[in-house]
């Protein structure tokens, strides 16, 4: 698992890459929260575009750091969905609780 | 019925193994030519069993998690994820959705509802203090 840390104004935006599962789910979410309690963005940006697996550690992930976003009236945005996490956040309704952006892999 | 080809792996309850666990699934289940989705599917059930077995049955010490996978006629695979940890001791309110005995903020409750919903079926039998073999049945639709 590789994160890189985006901010603009007053987004934070988190490109994850590599694996999600509970081996490193709490580094993962540790390192989030630090930059979060660090520049209180108002809306995070997890970008999942580079994620090759998702196993429910990642929906932990995203709840929590949901609970975090909204104890300091923020929100969060999940960007790039597909494959294996795609499939995790549609069973569990993640729709109901952040926002979605669909949009088109754009050529990096 | 006889098994037409059978693996049996073991390691140790340590969570760098969920890797490792969940991709020596997928490539047992190579042979019988899986799409995609069915390789999503498989890899994600193996990787909430053995985490289970890491997280809750094994909480507090390191023990040995075996995983065996038998492939019969039709693309049927059956795959077991057993451990020797402390077992669970009501395994009708561990499967319900959104239950969970660990820590709230890092697990979801999920786990036994996404295998339920990517495998065909799922057995769970348990013994407190003795263990727990969590039995998947997944038939692989060869693609042609």
């Amino acid at each position: 698992m590789n994160v890189t840390f985006q901010e603009n104004f007053n987004e934070l935006e988190v490109k994850l890459h590599g694996e999600i599962d509970h081996h490193c789910a709490r580094g993962l979410s540790d390192s989030i929260d630090f930059k979060i309690k660090r520049h209180r963005p108002s809306l995070l940006i997890l970008d999942f575009g580079g994620v090759s697996f998702m196993d429910s550690s990642g929906l932990a992930v995203v709840m929590g750091r949901r609970k975090l976003m909204q104890s300091m009236d923020g929100k969060v945005e999940l960007r790039h969905l597909c494959g294996s996490p795609k499939k995790i956040f549609d069973m569990a309704g993640i729709a109901n609780y952040v926002i979605i952006k669909e949009e088109k892999y754009e050529s990096e | 019925m006889k098994a037409n080809n059978q693996m049996r792996i073991a390691f140790l309850s340590r969570s760098a193994n969920e890797g490792f666990a969940r991709i020596a699934v997928a490539a047992f289940a190579a042979q019988l030519d899986p799409t995609v989705e069915e390789i999503i599917e498989l890899k994600t059930a193996v990787s909430e069993a053995v985490t289970n077995s890491i997280v809750h049955g094994y909480a507090d010490t390191i023990g040995t998690i075996t995983i065996t996978g038998r492939l019969y006629e039709n693309g049927k695979l059956i795959l077991t994820i057993k451990d020797r940890g402390k077992g669970i001791e009501d395994v009708k309110q561990a499967m319900e959705p959104l239950f969970t005995t660990g820590n709230a903020e890092e697990r979801s409750g999920m786990g036994f509802t996404i295998m339920e919903t990517f495998m065909d079926k799922v057995r769970v039998t348990s013994k407190p203090g003795s263990g727990t073999t969590v039995t998947f049945t997944k038939y692989i639709n060869s693609k042609e």
